[in-house]
């Protein structure tokens, strides 16, 4: 295909589709001046990144999470996160390759010294490279689409100087090398845009093999490079569109384009995304503190978990732990307290970790059926009574509203009897085994501990035994609500047995563990966990911003402020409005040359569509990246509009080079009026710079550098002259939190930590259990006894309704 | 979707018009001999239907159709005689707006006014609440029939306007028919429309702006005639009372305002040949009708809904102080005294309800992330009462000169300090950061003679009282709030729920904030300890006034931050996905005892039906896209035309309807799908005949050009032999399936039943419905 296809149709194609872009631009690129030019801005870019590197050599913002991270790998911990794994894969193998023995110790908070200056510094180093990796990207991305080297040139020292991009490149954080991904991605492209000529040649091949490997690797650094992925889509798309109209391309070459591209822009970066998981879970072996989300499987599978072998059978008379399929939610607990209002009845709720009070044993419908000796399994559909071990209290529900979640389709949920009192038909719950979690050894319809996931089902209100997702006030010491929920078909209401323990199982009885799960299994549930994380991270941040207001630069992000020095994440002023405004201005002229041509105006000759194709691909980057964040309300802060940014300079470089073009046709002055455009820019930089190098600034100029009331720069933390900096007084140190880390735990510790060893002394239990039964039968039997003496000696005073008694709360 | 691409053969169309000189405004017959007049005689097989020009249409379509839907709607309307599940709600509100007290709700007032004023005509005084999901109504005297019978009249009229929708949209009788029973025969609908609820008047709304669209568009080629305006007035009505009913509303004003765009792009088109200035005309006329008199009519609704509720209630929380005041018998008004100086007063925190305090315990210097603080005397929220809450409000120049002046008010804009009284220090702020928040600034107190000398600028703060600027306004407790701002440092003081660590004994870190605009930083003067009897007002309070503007938009930006805090769990709640299969319903009633209940479900083979249409769709629209940019023709150019303005119409409406949901943070029920679910119908009916008998009987619009690709029968050339008789038989074999289905699930619909356990278990199609019955 291509223009340059001499054909017959030629004149007829061009006739029909005036407005296809043009994509085929042999061009020779990287010469040996081309070249010097790149390697000359690349230095000059990681200079400016890396002086005063180590200023301050503290604990930064998020630089908590991703060095721990670091560290993490290194020692093959494993690691859960809302991002996936490679960017934290790379800063770790820098980590180790960079120093022979490197400090492993991990950062506890920001605004700490790092336990080790060179471990830290080689940290930075590494994202600062990335970040001068992006000046050469920058002048191939502008080079490839407008054929001007002002323009790549000019686009590239913008990308040096633009102090948000410098802020970025030296804190430990993984902004940067996603966007050098996006950055590479969308060089391949062009590169491949540039292919066009001999369609399906190896050249061709490997752009857009490479184009589809980076894709990949952006998507494995963070989420947002699905984003890129969906521009580049588009783009395919619409080359795609315009040879569907060009009618001198024959169908079947046309679909071997669109096998193509979906092989090398979706197969390719899946493969990608699955082999940078693999490495992962290949490294990260070691059980660690993130695993609180995860399923038990999969916890089973880390190194150093703490789950043992159990018992397969459950029967009646087993002790058991049961633990709610939630992951997080963890085990059925009971202790003394009791509900403070209503039924005053002794709370039911969930822990994170099991211990003698999540102990419950298993008991028939009628006390006398109840034989230790004998082993009964359970089935689907037994009807059981669930006894807490600790108190003997067993597990019931009624027809009371509860406490917390005062709902009317939710009943309470609570522990009633006692030792010596056997309770009520209120306390028996029905088994249902559900097949689909299950995984059964034997396909015999029994429960199976580990293996079996059942539902609760209170036989007399027909409600199913849930956690709500909420916690118990301080009189419920902070754990998980338990409630019994009529209809709820949600995974809340499904239960697996953990322990297991009788003692009158032969030793020799079968036992089981959690299954392994495979990679896939891993993979996706590692990915289910990251896009529901990610997507309710819950608690706001104090300095996130709305994405509308990004692009204006209203409000810079205070990263840290120590000895009257301060380091902000802010804009260059000139880069972000020449961006935005070269956005909004090519929008309106769009809409105009739109209704023009509705108005049966044809003024837009080839080279318009040319440049405007060039630019609005960038605009287009610039507007996926950024517009996203506007649903997003929750955790966004101005660097996410970074990737924006960089596109907007693209797209700001081919402006350029367009109006050198059509306005200056390569006259003279436009190397003058660029040249004063560069020099505006460095200015504002310079000014700028004592906020992104964190070095001294008096409070005066301070105060002239806030251009808008909302800059809000805390001037008053500088020293009054610049001599006063070598006095030595400092004022305290501020740092900007960083979010709290959404895969750690951080509620209440438990407060009933037992002494016991809860798996190897299951046993020790029994004998304490069956003493405390009959002492309760004991005393139950005395008072029962002094009961009727003294009924016999009231004489039949009132006719008490027996009813009443036996259903009221017993007295213990 | 409707004149999407506004193809060429349209274009070329009024082209060729204009080119044989005849009228540009075709508003007589079409000057082709070849094509009769729309007016002769139909062939038999078309019956009386599509007899004559469309917009005339025959009452005897809608007559059956109609009878049947009544009898369908308000069968069985007294059955069940308990509260059924959201009438909780509804009922309640309007029991509430006869009462006239003040309630809140998401939910915009027209559709809640409606049944109050049905129940009001019925004789209804509102005394009842509905508190309870199964409370019987007898026992209650609630005329509740009657209050029925309201939305089930509404929901009864939309059957009839889905098919007038198809009638004038040109489609074939089997096709309105197959639509409008689409609708009839589903029991969602059924169950929806005659309960206590909101749904039956915004489809019947929804579904009557886009009937009075359909009809203003059909006139297009007569603009400016008075049934152009009228129609497009009503259906600016119509969709006024959509989103004065429910905000989903919004989604049929994007249906149609799409269309209306795309129209209004169409006009602007060259070879449309408008003068700007007449264009001008087309666009006023469209923005006022459909933008301008909606909103006012909708903000008439809610100057209805402050007339009628002039009473404080259970609504009053919600809304802020200075609302709270407009209401009769408020308890802000009869409490609120003014303050003066040297008054000991408490100070709450509006967010939390919690007090400032302050005790002698100092904040520990070195915290345990290591930072330093000032060591002062912390100074914190508490949220009950106690002596270390007192504060006296001071002059700022109190010790220049100590005098004690009696019966100086305290006025806005006001410099002050606060003395605590427990510990005889005055409260103060300064550069320190707070110990949750380093970049706050710490509050803690300083001694009385610090206060008179070194740190006096620490300790003044300005009360600022929210929404007034007036100086010389006197502050009141109860009834204000306000903001105190620190004058030194400018910031404000703010407190933040988190508890402190022991050290803070739990209670709540105050601090002060930099951004001094937000409503977290609120406070209210509480109690004056020690009040002299004089000055406690004993007249009755008049209710204070407030604009009505005002009042709205407290009122809309309420319900906007309410709605998007519904984001917990329901049991019942589903998402849109959900919907499209059918997954599962909603118990709405049941009677355990007698094994009957309702539970909220759509007719199965009807909505499977729609969902599998809408793929279909999706997929013939986007292969004919493409094979048209290859130049390939699939469907004649007016087929084509047709296929693009009216059946992809009904497809974007449908999608409008649907989609939004998906980015929907909060709560979502299977009733939310309805809308969607009758455009749905629509565009069922609509590809039925499509794929039966490839073609439609054109033009429809009265005064359009007659195509060239139709034969003599009005029809496009591309008419399948024999396809009106594959149609009807279509139809009926359809329309039979969906009454059997419908009568099939009733029991559920109407809760009438007693069915038996097995015969539940038939009626249990997909494991997920989860119906309630005893063994």
């Amino acid at each position: 295909m291509g223009k340059s296809t001499p054909s017959a149709l030629q004149s007829e194609k061009q006739k029909r589709n005036i407005r296809d872009v043009e994509l085929s631009r042999p061009r020779k690129f990287f010469t040996s001046r081309d070249f010097g030019i790149v390697l000359l801005l690349s230095v000059v870019a990681f200079a400016v990144r890396v002086q005063r590197l180590m200023n301050p050599s503290k604990v930064v913002f998020e630089e908590l999470r991703y060095v721990n991270y670091a560290v993490d790998y290194a020692s093959n911990k494993f690691v859960m996160d809302v991002y996936p794994p490679l960017g934290k894969l790379l800063l770790s193998f820098g980590l180790t390759f960079m120093n022979s023995n490197p400090d492993l110790t991990k950062v506890s908070h920001p605004g700490q010294e790092f336990p080790s200056f060179e471990t830290a510094r080689s940290l930075r180093l590494i994202i600062a490279a990335f970040g001068s990796l992006l000046i050469p990207l920058m002048y191939g991305n502008v080079y490839l689409s407008s054929n001007s080297k002002m323009a790549a040139f000019m686009a590239s020292v913008f990308a040096i100087f633009d102090n948000g991009l410098i802020t970025m490149s030296r804190y430990v954080m993984i902004e940067i090398p996603t966007l050098f991904f996006m950055g590479l991605t969308s060089f391949f492209w062009m590169y491949y845009e540039n292919q066009q000529k001999y369609p399906f040649a190896l050249k061709w091949h490997i752009s857009l093999l490479y184009t589809g490997i980076s894709l990949g690797l952006t998507i494995s650094t963070k989420l947002s490079g699905l984003f890129t992925l969906f521009w580049i889509l588009v783009l395919a798309l619409f080359h795609l569109w315009n040879l569907i109209g060009d009618l001198t391309v024959p169908i079947t070459r046309i679909i071997r384009y669109g096998f193509n591209y979906t092989f090398y822009l979706i197969g390719v970066p899946m493969v990608v995304y699955l082999g940078i998981f693999a490495v992962h879970s290949k490294l990260a072996y070691k059980s660690n503190i993130y695993d609180s989300f995860l399923t038990p499987e999969y916890k089973y599978s880390l190194e150093g978990n703490d789950f043992g072998e159990e018992y397969a059978d459950v029967a009646y008379g087993s002790l058991v732990t049961i633990r709610n399929a939630i992951p997080e939610h963890g085990y059925l607990h009971s202790n003394e307290l009791v509900y403070p209002e209503g039924t005053k009845q002794q709370i039911i709720s969930l822990v994170d970790h099991p211990n003698q009070n999540t102990l419950w044993i298993i008991e028939h419908e009628n006390a006398a059926d109840n034989d230790r000796k004998k082993i009964e399994l359970l089935k689907d559909g037994s009807i059981v009574r669930l006894r807490h071990i600790m108190t003997g209290r067993a597990l019931h529900s009624h027809d009371h509203r509860p406490l917390v979640s005062n709902h009317d389709w939710q009943l309470e949920v609570s522990g009633y009897g006692g030792f010596g009192f056997e309770g009520d038909g209120n306390d028996l719950f029905r088994i249902q085994i559900l097949d689909r979690p299950s995984r059964h050894a034997s396909s015999n319809g029994t429960v199976e501990a580990f293996n079996t996931y059942f539902r609760l089902i209170h036989v007399f209100t027909n409600c199913e035994l849930m956690t709500s997702h909420r916690r118990l006030p301080d009189w419920g010491q902070d754990h998980r609500e338990v409630t019994c929920c009529r209809n709820c078909i949600e995974r809340s209401t499904t239960w697996v047995i953990e322990s297991n323990f009788h003692d009158a199982m032969p030793s020799d009885a079968r036992k089981t563990n959690y299954r392994k799960p495979s990679f896939f299994e891993k993979f996706i549930e590692a990915n289910k966990l990251m896009w529901l994380k990610d997507r309710k991270m819950g608690d706001g941040h104090e300095f996130e911003s709305h994405a509308l207001t990004w692009p204006f630069l209203l409000g810079p992000l205070r990263f840290m402020s120590d000895q009257n020095l301060q380091v902000y994440f802010m804009g260059n002023p000139v880069v972000w409005y020449s961006v935005v405004s070269l956005i909004v201005f090519f929008a309106l002229v769009m809409l105009f040359f739109a209704a023009r041509w509705n108005m049966g105006y044809n003024d837009c000759g080839p080279k318009f569509y040319h440049h405007s194709y060039n630019i609005g691909k960038f605009a287009l980057a610039w507007f996926i990246h950024w517009a996203p964040y506007i649903l997003e309300t929750d955790r966004v802060f101005l660097y996410h509009y970074l990737p924006a940014l960089y596109f907007g300079i693209m797209a700001l470089g081919v402006g350029w080079a367009f109006v050198g073009n059509v306005i200056f046709e390569h006259r003279p002055a436009f190397s003058f009026v660029t040249a004063a455009f560069i020099t505006l820019m460095f200015g504002v930089y310079y000014l700028y710079s004592p906020f992104t190098f964190m070095t001294p600034l008096t409070q005066s100029s301070c105060q002239s550098l806030e251009l808008k009331g909302s800059w809000n720069f805390r001037c008053n933390s500088y020293m009054e002259s610049l001599s006063q900096y070598n006095s030595g007084i400092v004022n305290p140190i501020f740092y900007e939190e960083a979010a709290p880390h959404p895969f750690v735990y951080n509620g209440p510790a438990e407060n009933s930590h037992s002494d016991v060893p809860l798996k190897e002394n299951l046993a020790v239990y029994y004998p304490a259990w069956d003493a405390q039964v009959e002492m309760g039968y004991k005393i139950a039997a005395e008072e029962k006894a002094a009961m009727e003496a003294k009924e016999a000696a009231s004489a039949e005073a009132a006719s008490m309704s027996s009813d009443e008694t036996s259903r009221s709360e017993p007295s213990d | 979707m409707k004149p999407t691409v506004t193809d060429k053969s349209g274009k070329k169309n009024q082209k060729s018009s204009k080119q044989k000189g005849s009228a540009s405004r075709p508003s007589s017959p079409s000057p082709s001999p070849s094509s009769p007049s729309p007016s002769s005689s139909p062939t038999p097989k078309k019956a009386a239907e599509s007899s004559s020009i469309p917009h005339v249409v025959s009452s005897s379509g809608s007559g059956p159709g109609s009878f049947f839907n009544k009898k369908l709607q308000f069968w069985k309307l007294h059955i069940p005689n308990e509260v059924v599940f959201d009438e909780v709600h509804f009922g309640k509100f309007a029991s509430y707006y006869l009462q006239g007290k003040y309630f809140f709700d998401l939910h915009p007032p027209f559709a809640k006014l409606a049944l109050a004023f049905v129940a009001w005509c019925a004789g209804y005084d509102g005394h009842y609440l509905f508190d309870n999901i199964g409370d019987r109504y007898k026992d209650h005297g609630v005329p509740y029939v009657s209050i029925r019978s309201w939305p089930a009249l509404l929901s009864s009229f939309v059957p009839p306007l889905v098919f007038l929708i198809m009638k004038e949209s040109g489609y074939e009788l089997p096709a309105c028919l197959v639509s409008a029973c689409l609708v009839l025969f589903d029991n969602a609908h059924v169950t929806e429309g005659r309960l206590i609820l909101l749904d039956a008047t915004l489809i019947f709304s929804m579904v009557a702006a886009v009937y009075c669209y359909v009809r203003f568009f059909k006139l297009r080629h007569s603009p400016f005639s008075r049934a152009w305006w009228s129609w497009l007035f009503l259906t600016g009505i119509c969709l006024s009372c959509t989103i004065s009913t429910k905000y989903v509303g919004t989604f049929t004003f994007l249906s149609i305002g799409l269309s209306v765009c795309l129209e209004l792009w169409y006009l602007w088109d060259i070879k449309t040949g408008l003068p700007i200035k007449q264009f001008a005309s087309h666009f006023l006329a469209r923005f006022f009708c459909l933008i301008v008199f909606p909103f006012a009519l909708y903000l008439f609704w809610f100057f209805l809904h402050f007339k009628f509720l002039p009473t404080s209630g259970p609504g009053d929380s919600f809304m802020s102080l200075q609302f709270q005041e407009t209401l009769d018998e408020n308890p802000i008004t009869a409490n609120a005294t003014g303050l003066n100086y040297y008054d000991i007063v408490t100070i709450k925190h509006m967010g939390t309800n919690s007090f400032l305090h302050s005790h002698p315990d100092k904040y520990p210097i070195p915290y345990d992330d290591g930072r330093i603080s000032s060591g002062g005397q912390q100074v914190t929220g508490y949220p009950f009462e106690d002596d270390n809450n007192y504060w006296m409000v001071l002059p700022h120049n109190h010790y220049a000169d100590p005098k004690y002046k009696p019966n100086m008010p305290v006025r806005n804009t006001d410099y002050i300090k606060l003395h605590h009284v427990g510990t005889n220090t005055d409260l103060m702020t300064h550069d320190v950061a707070s110990p949750y928040h380093p970049t706050n600034e710490e509050f803690t107190t300083t001694s009385v003679d610090e206060s008179a000398g070194a740190k006096h600028d620490f300790t003044v703060f300005q009360i600022m009282i929210n929404d007034e600027t007036a100086p010389d306004r006197k502050v009141f407790t109860k009834s204000m709030s306000f903001k105190l701002i620190h004058k030194l440092t400018n910031v404000a003081m703010w407190s933040d729920p988190k508890p402190l660590p022991d050290w803070g004994f739990k209670q709540q870190e105050i601090n002060g904030a930099k951004n001094i605009q937000t409503g977290a930083i609120l406070w209210m003067f509480d109690d004056i300890i020690g009040l002299p009897e004089e000055r406690v007002n004993k007249e009755k309070r008049v209710p204070k006034k407030l604009s009505f503007f005002k009042k709205y938009l407290e009122l809309q930006l309420v319900m906007f931050r309410q709605n998007n805090l519904l984001t917990e769990s329901h049991p019942y709640s589903s998402t849109p996905l959900d919907w499209f299969t059918l997954h599962h319903g909603i118990a709405f009633w049941a009677k355990n005892e007698e094994n009957k209940q309702i539970y909220l479900l759509g007719n199965p083979i009807g909505w499977w039906l729609i969902g599998g249409i809408v793929i279909t769709t999706t997929v013939v629209a986007s292969a004919e896209i493409l094979l048209h940019q290859r130049g390939i023709v699939t469907l004649l150019p007016s087929v084509r035309n047709h296929f693009y303005r009216s059946i992809m119409f009904f497809y974007a409406t449908y999608m409008f309807h649907y989609l939004p949901f998906f980015l929907m943070g909060r709560q979502l029920f299977l009733h939310h799908y309805l809308p969607a679910q009758v455009a749905g119908a629509m565009l069922c009916g609509a590809f039925i005949q499509l794929a039966c008998m490839k073609s439609f009987h054109l033009p429809v619009s009265p005064g359009a050009k007659q195509p060239n690709d139709v034969d003599s029968h009005g029809y496009a050339k591309s008419l399948r032999r024999n396809g009106y008789i594959i149609q009807v038989l279509t139809s009926l074999g359809l329309i039979s399936v969906l009454s059997y289905c419908f009568v099939f699930f009733a029991p559920m619909t109407y809760g009438n039943a007693s069915l038996s356990v097995p015969e539940w278990l038939r009626r249990k199609w997909l494991d997920s419905w989860i119906f309630q019955y005893q063994k």
